[in-house]
């Protein structure tokens, strides 16, 4: 239409005079606000000079400016901010020497001098306000902006996902945020791409992408899509987060900025540790199948962990941007970041089991566990572009990010004696894991307006890795604990001995190769535009998964290998020198998926109708490490064609308003682990499958959202949701014959519906913006029930009984509410956040009505900052004020008089049976930031 | 619904063979020139798309095409050399080699007469590479008294230093394979590490509807548990379980889906327990074995967990019978566990012959005897024989009990664990029958039972049956009037 047309006007500049209701003023003054004359966006921090008075004003978080003023008739008014054109206007005041009410839009620098003042009548009520990134959207996002994240106190992309409405998160075992759940679905059901460009998994299982990899300075924009359009990639069903990286700005930018932390745990205890220094591939993987790995390939350090204080955390970021040639037609970016912290958290856990003939649980074990965790997040991003002439530009993006984590786990298992306690087992565990994950993304694109610039062209070529390493996974396991020794009335405790030991490797790379074509097109029918958008990509992913578990059998069947504190003292000898070929997670996988899509958007009056299909074609196919001698499915190909329709209507009555309703079906596919065959792995308690008829997971999916912008940069969203899923999958036991066996599998149907309110409202200096978000999902699976039978020989059975139940990791209330403060005079900022999720199933048992459930909490952020000097800005960050807990239960009250009448040390009588408790502790942040 | 997808997709395929070259120029132009028509056909796979979407139908859901296994060839076993897949007879006095994986597909069945042998070679001490036989079939060993059969490694390395090793990689079953029938067969030297690299059971069997019966044999060595099996018919009487265990793990280890009888047995010297019942696992079927008659000596000490028990054990939902085993000298006696809790209501048990050699060995609690692990709810019953140290001396024909109460033995300290030792686990050589004199002869439990002893769970009589047999008067496995075990 006719903002395509003019799409490569690339300045658009307008300044637009526009009354806008500011309230009564007493004299003398001028007021007003400043936009983005392009987006209509309000622009905070702009310096607004009264020419020839020196007096001014620094336009507020909304935008607005307020001046007191000597009566003149005229005044000048002077706009500067940086990466924006000076602006000067020549304004006639009211007779009283007010004016009040202007919006003022002003251009972005750019290498053409191609600017346009327009200067509109004074309109009282204007609805020439804002327009944002969510309001022009064609479809349901919401977004978080780079100034957002910059002020926040969030470390990592997962932090800042949080902050989006209907996004709770999944976080890993020292309480930082990991996944994303998109409106109550879990990981699995959601999407990540950088660019728009989808990326791959570091997992060696399944596709999703952990977003903790991801430090939040490299971002421009992080947006979550919840309804998606044919032109977007269709295996989303909760939504498609995509991270929109850092592009050339107009003019030359550097920003650096360091801090240092700690986190608060570690004032209270030590901080363990350990030498990595293995191979970082298996001696298998290194020296061929036929090799036997010996002692040496496997450093006793591993098992001698050692105490420090942590060395201080470090926060680092550069950015470096300009543009160049003759025209300017040459941008660039340069963003490198690296952080480096030591974190960690204290747990008290109970493994639990399940009473023999009833639904109840039972706590068979109590394990105190520490981790402590040095975390290494780097991340470099390039964005170029090239500007041919009007009709034609090229990108090229590079980016790679990186995670290393050294984690420590102590773990101290005693049995739960349940009345008998007369011999207590103590089981020691120290594991080791070191592990890397990188994920990187080149993609070169083009936009091409060709044949008289009526049809647009857009194409990108994509590389894409994501690699998982985990060198040397180590686990040692001491057996010790007490008796009761009945002839002095005392327990004796008995020496610790050594078990074994387990080191594993494990290595995943998956690469993408892909190509994006769209093409762009304005067709004129019957008088009314329709712009006409198709196009196709293909991508090839090749999938690689390494895995070895060695086994270190201490020496105790020639010597007791007693652990007296020091494991060289101890021997081991390698029990499985070859490693573990055969194992399941060794195998290849591939998958290319072919798609297409045509999409027609009309615009009749105030509605937009936007809709199409896209079609795509997956090949799935895999080599496993199966014996093909014995069993089928060494190799397996699978294809299958997917239809997804898609349609988005947006009325908007008023500028202010915006009703959209839409409709789109997406799929949700299988992890490539969990359809690859395999005969059985033997688990704890089930014999472990896959399962090769696995269906991906459909979904049709609802929106209605009302959108409403009474001004600034305010906004309230309420919105509602309904997905119907057909074929959700989860792990659940079977029943085949009289075995039982665990696998993935498809569970019929499940729904999902909820609503969100999105509400943002800014107060010249302060601001609160919230969300709330309800869901309630639905899914109905065959859980086991252990019961008596009435049979003669009332044997002990178990039978298959539905249960429904929400959908894992879903809450039923998530919020967030944030208070901000910010004075661009004094140069400070302020933020308080907390963001509350409510109870949700963290663990499915595959007992009937026995899920372990974590409690809901409230986590509560606060960051600020202090210009101290002209481009130097000094600010703190502390996570986690109130030391919340996560606790996981099970819902059945804790008796004792069901637990052989001995109360259980952190369980409550009277409350539900506890699993987790979990402390983290505050995390400190306090730092330096320099801005050109 | 396939069919109209079908068709939607050929529609829809016919548009985008620039999918195939999405760079040539060429294509663009003729897009760009067929973009009504384009569009036309767009408006048209629209409808159909709402056509689909609101008739309800989607695309379709396709099975995976999987590879099919290879087909087997099998050989004639003319063949002295044992490898690959087979099927057919191993003659009556004749040696058989066996060099690589022997596998028995599903459906087809070994059998070796009596007086057959089968030598592993390839095999080394600890070996994580020694051959398997893979039972997806059915293996019948039918050896007899006068013409045992074997299952061994070669002779120049059957040395007690190996035994305990774990030379060649046993037999592993797999969930759905045929029946395992072992009589009067010396399995030696196995326990290697099987193809996973994970387990090291000189026998794995885990087939719940087919039998597996263990009678009159021998079991020595091994690394870990002797025969371990997660579901299946079980008739496991008479046999020898020696010298095995040398990392740890239980000689007869049951989970799961396992029912049947265990009697008549020796175990000697195993690190945990001798015979263990749990229902852990995958079955719908509960565990449920009697165990009676057994002689159990110095089993236990190698379990370096602490309350675990040392003689026999039954825990986690399982159900089952303890009946006239004869427990000497044993870490802990019969312990039936609480957390996870054994079906405690169908747990029977009576009349187990207790003895110790020192004081220690009888600490665990103060009463009776002292014999009861601490951290079971087992009590003493009336039929118990549990008294004081070295009271109630079995009298063995050849087997000093007192051999081991020395101070440099491995039951000075409770606490302080055993290693394995050849004198400790080694039964060739003794004669466990009991003397006339002997206070456990004609004092056991004969019935009647509140439960029906033997189960006789597999089939019996003939080749393939069993010879079940029930509750013996004299304690123990061996019995005065020449019936129970016949080693």
């Amino acid at each position: 239409m006719i903002i395509a047309r003019h799409f490569w006007h690339v300045v658009l500049v307008s300044v637009t005079l526009a009354f806008v209701l500011v309230g009564p003023l007493k004299s003398a003054t001028v007021s007003g606000r400043v936009v983005d004359g392009q987006t209509k966006e309000p622009l905070p921090g702009v310096r607004v000079a009264l020419v020839g008075t020196g007096k001014g004003a620094i336009s507020g978080l909304d935008g607005t400016f307020l001046i007191k003023s000597s009566s003149q008739a005229q005044c000048r008014l002077k706009f500067t901010y940086s990466g924006y054109r000076d602006t000067t206007l020549q304004l006639d005041l009211a007779s009283d020497g007010n004016l009040s009410g202007i919006e003022v839009g002003i251009s972005r620098l750019t290498g053409k001098d191609q600017e346009v003042i327009i200067t509109g009548s004074v309109d009282h009520g204007s609805d020439a306000s804002s327009q944002q990134a969510v309001r022009v959207s064609d479809n349901v996002i919401n977004t978080v902006s780079a100034r957002t994240i910059e002020v926040s106190p969030d470390v990592s992309v997962a932090d800042v996902s949080q902050r989006l409405a209907g996004v709770s998160i999944a976080r890993t075992s020292v309480g930082d945020a990991q996944y994303a759940i998109i409106r109550g679905m879990n990981k699995r059901y959601n999407y990540t791409t950088v660019n728009g460009i989808k990326i791959p998994s570091p997992d060696n299982k399944n596709r999703y992408v952990p977003l903790d990899i991801f430090p939040s300075e490299l971002l421009d924009r992080l947006e979550v899509t919840k309804s998606l359009l044919p032109s977007m990639e269709g295996d989303a069903i909760g939504g498609a987060m995509n991270l929109v990286m850092k592009h050339a700005p107009n003019r030359e930018i550097l920003t650096a900025q360091v801090a240092s932390g700690y986190d608060g745990l570690f004032f209270d205890r030590k901080f363990a540790t350990w030498d990595a220094t293995s191979s970082n591939r298996s001696p298998r993987v290194e020296n061929g199948d036929a090799y036997k790995a010996t002692l040496g390939a496997f450093p006793i350090s591993y098992f001698t962990p050692h105490n420090v204080s942590p060395s201080p955390n470090i926060y680092s970021a550069l950015t470096y941007g300009n543009r160049f040639g003759e025209n300017e037609e040459f941008g660039m970016i340069l963003s490198g970041t690296y952080q480096s912290s030591s974190r960690g958290a204290n747990t008290v856990f109970f493994q639990t089991d399940v009473a023999q003939d009833a639904v109840m649980p039972i706590p068979t074990d109590l394990e105190l566990r520490t981790y402590s965790t040095l975390q290494q997040r780097s991340g470099l991003t390039g964005n170029l572009d090239y500007k041919l002439d009007d009709n034609n530009s090229l990108t090229l993006f590079g980016m790679y990010a990186r995670l290393n984590k050294q984690e420590l786990r102590t773990d101290y298992d005693t049995t739960v004696s349940l009345g008998y306690p007369k011999s207590i087992r103590l089981t020691t565990t120290i594991r080791a894991t070191d592990e890397q994950q990188g994920i990187g993304n080149f993609t070169l694109g083009g936009t091409h307006k060709i044949f008289g610039k009526d049809l647009e062209a857009n194409w990108n070529v994509a590389y894409s890795s994501a690699t998982l390493n985990q060198p040397d996974r180590s686990e040692l396991q001491l057996y010790g604990g007490s008796e009761f020794d009945s002839a002095s009335g005392l327990y004796k405790n008995n020496p610790n001995i050594v078990n074994h030991g387990t080191r594993r490797w494990t290595y995943s790379i998956d690469q993408d190769k892909s190509v994006y074509l769209n093409l762009k097109t304005t067709e004129d029918i019957g008088g009314t535009p329709i712009v006409l958008t198709y196009g196709g990509m293909y991508r090839n992913k090749a999938r690689t998964s390494s895995y070895d578990e060695y086994k270190l059998e201490a020496n105790n069947g020639s010597t007791i290998q007693y652990y007296n504190g020091d494991i060289t003292k101890d021997t081991f000898y390698v029990a499985n020198p070859l490693g573990t070929p055969q194992d399941f997670l060794n195998y290849d996988a591939h998958e290319n998926i072919a798609a297409g899509f045509g999409q027609a958007k009309v615009q009749i009056g105030n509605l937009t109708v936007i809709g199409g299909v896209r079609f795509e074609q997956t090949t799935f196919g895999w080599t496993s490490q199966i014996d093909p001698n014995l069993y089928d499915g060494k190799t397996g190909e699978l294809t299958y064609l997917d239809v997804l329709p898609s349609l988005s209507l947006k009325y908007s009555p008023s500028e202010q308003q915006n009703w959209r309703a839409s409709f789109f079906k997406s799929i949700s596919r299988p992890g490539f682990f969990e359809v690859i065959p395999n005969q059985g792995v033997p688990g704890d308690d089930y014999t472990e499958y896959t399962n090769d008829s696995l269906n991906r997971t459909q979904a049709m999916n609802f929106d209605l959202r009302w959108e409403y912008f009474p001004g600034g940069l305010d906004q309230l969203l309420i919105g509602g949701f309904y997905k119907h899923l057909q074929d959700p999958i989860e792990y659940a036991v079977e029943y085949v014959k009289t075995s039982v066996l665990l696998r993935p599998q498809n569970f019929g149907d499940a729904t999902n519906y909820g609503f969100e309110i999105d509400f943002r409202k800014y107060f010249s200096d302060f601001g609160v913006q919230g969300n709330y978000t309800y869901t309630n999902s639905q899914i109905t699976t065959d859980k086991q029930v252990k019961y008596r039978d009435t049979d003669p020989a009332q044997t002990l059975r178990t039978r298959m009984e539905p249960q429904t139940r929400p959908l894992e990791g879903q809450s039923a209330h998530i919020g967030s509410l944030g208070l901000l403060y910010k004075n661009f005079e004094s140069g400070t900022d302020a933020q308080l956040s907390a963001v509350y999720t409510g109870p949700a199933i963290t663990a499915v048992s595959f007992y009937k009505d026995l899920d372990v459930w974590q409690k809901g909490y409230v986590q509560l952020d606060f960051s600020g900052e202090q210009r101290i000097a002209g481009n130097l800005t000094l600010y703190l960050k502390i996570s986690n004020l109130l030391d919340a807990a996560h606790d996981e239960v099970i819902h059945y009250t804790y008796d004792p008089k069901n637990y052989g009448n001995s109360p259980m040390s952190s369980q409550v009588a009277g409350q539900d049976v506890l699993v987790r408790h979990e402390l983290f502790d505050r995390n400190y942040i306090l730092g330096l930031r320099f801005k050109l | 619904m396939s069919s109209s997808t079908a068709t939607t997709f050929s529609v829809f395929a016919s548009n985008f063979d620039y999918l195939t070259n999405p760079f040539d120029m060429k294509l663009l132009d003729k897009m760009y020139t067929r973009t009504l028509t384009l569009s036309a056909v767009f408006v048209a796979t629209l409808v159909m798309t709402g056509t689909l979407l609101f008739s309800g139908c989607s695309s379709t859901t396709t099975s995976p095409v999987v590879s099919t296994k290879l087909t087997q060839v099998g050989n004639l076993i003319t063949s002295d050399t044992l490898k690959g897949a087979m099927k057919g007879t191993l003659a009556t006095g004749h040696t058989y080699y066996l060099v690589s994986d022997l596998i028995i597909p599903r459906g087809d069945t070994i059998v070796m007469q009596p007086g057959a042998k089968i030598i592993v070679l390839n095999t080394s001490p600890g070996s994580t590479t020694a051959p398997e036989i893979t039972l997806l079939g059915t293996f019948a060993s039918l050896g007899t008294k006068d013409k045992p059969n074997y299952i061994t490694i070669d002779p120049s390395q059957q040395t007690y230093t190996n035994l305990p090793l774990g030379n060649w990689a046993g037999i592993q079953g797999d969930t759905g394979s045929g029946d395992l029938i072992l009589k009067w067969t010396h399995i030696e030297y196995g326990g290697a590490q099987d193809r996973l690299g994970k387990n090291n059971y000189i026998i794995w069997f885990q087939s719940q509807n087919h039998n597996f019966i263990l009678e009159d044999s021998w079991i020595t060595g091994g690394q870990d548990d002797a025969i371990r099996v997660s579901g299946g018919h079980v008739s496991c009487m008479r046999n020898t379980f020696e010298c095995g265990g040398y990392k740890g793990g239980d000689a007869f280890n049951v989970k799961s889906g396992t029912v049947g009888d265990i009697a008549y047995n020796v175990f000697m010297g195993a690190p945990t327990n001798g015979p263990k019942l749990s229902n852990k696992g995958g079955s719908t079927v509960q565990t449920n074995c009697n165990i009676y008659n057994n002689t159990i000596i110095n089993c236990g000490w190698r379990q370096y967990q602490v309350g675990r028990s040392g003689s026999t054990n039954i825990e986690e939902g399982a159900r089952g019978t303890e009946y006239n085993n004869l427990i000497v000298n044993c870490r802990t006696g019969l312990r039936l566990f609480n957390n996870p809790l054994a079906d405690t209501a169908h747990v029977f048990y009576d009349a187990q012959f207790y003895y110790a050699s020192r004081d220690n060995i009888r600490d665990d609690a103060a009463s009776f005897g002292g014999f009861y692990p601490g951290d079971g709810i087992q009590v003493h019953m009336p039929l118990d024989v549990a008294g004081g140290t070295r009271q109630n001396d079995p009298q063995f024909v050849n087997y000093d009990v007192n051999k081991f109460a020395g101070l440099d033995s491995a039951f000075v300290q409770k606490s302080t664990m055993s290693r394995w030792t050849e004198d400790m686990t080694r039964v060739a050589g003794y004669d466990l029958h009991l003397k006339t004199s002997s206070p456990a002869v004609g004092k056991a439990f004969v019935g009647p039972a509140p439960v029906q002893i033997p189960m006789r769970a597999c089939p019996q009589g003939g080749d393939f049956g069993a010879n079940t047999i029930g509750l013996g008067r004299d304690f123990g496995a061996f019995q005065s009037d020449g019936t129970g075990n016949q080693h």
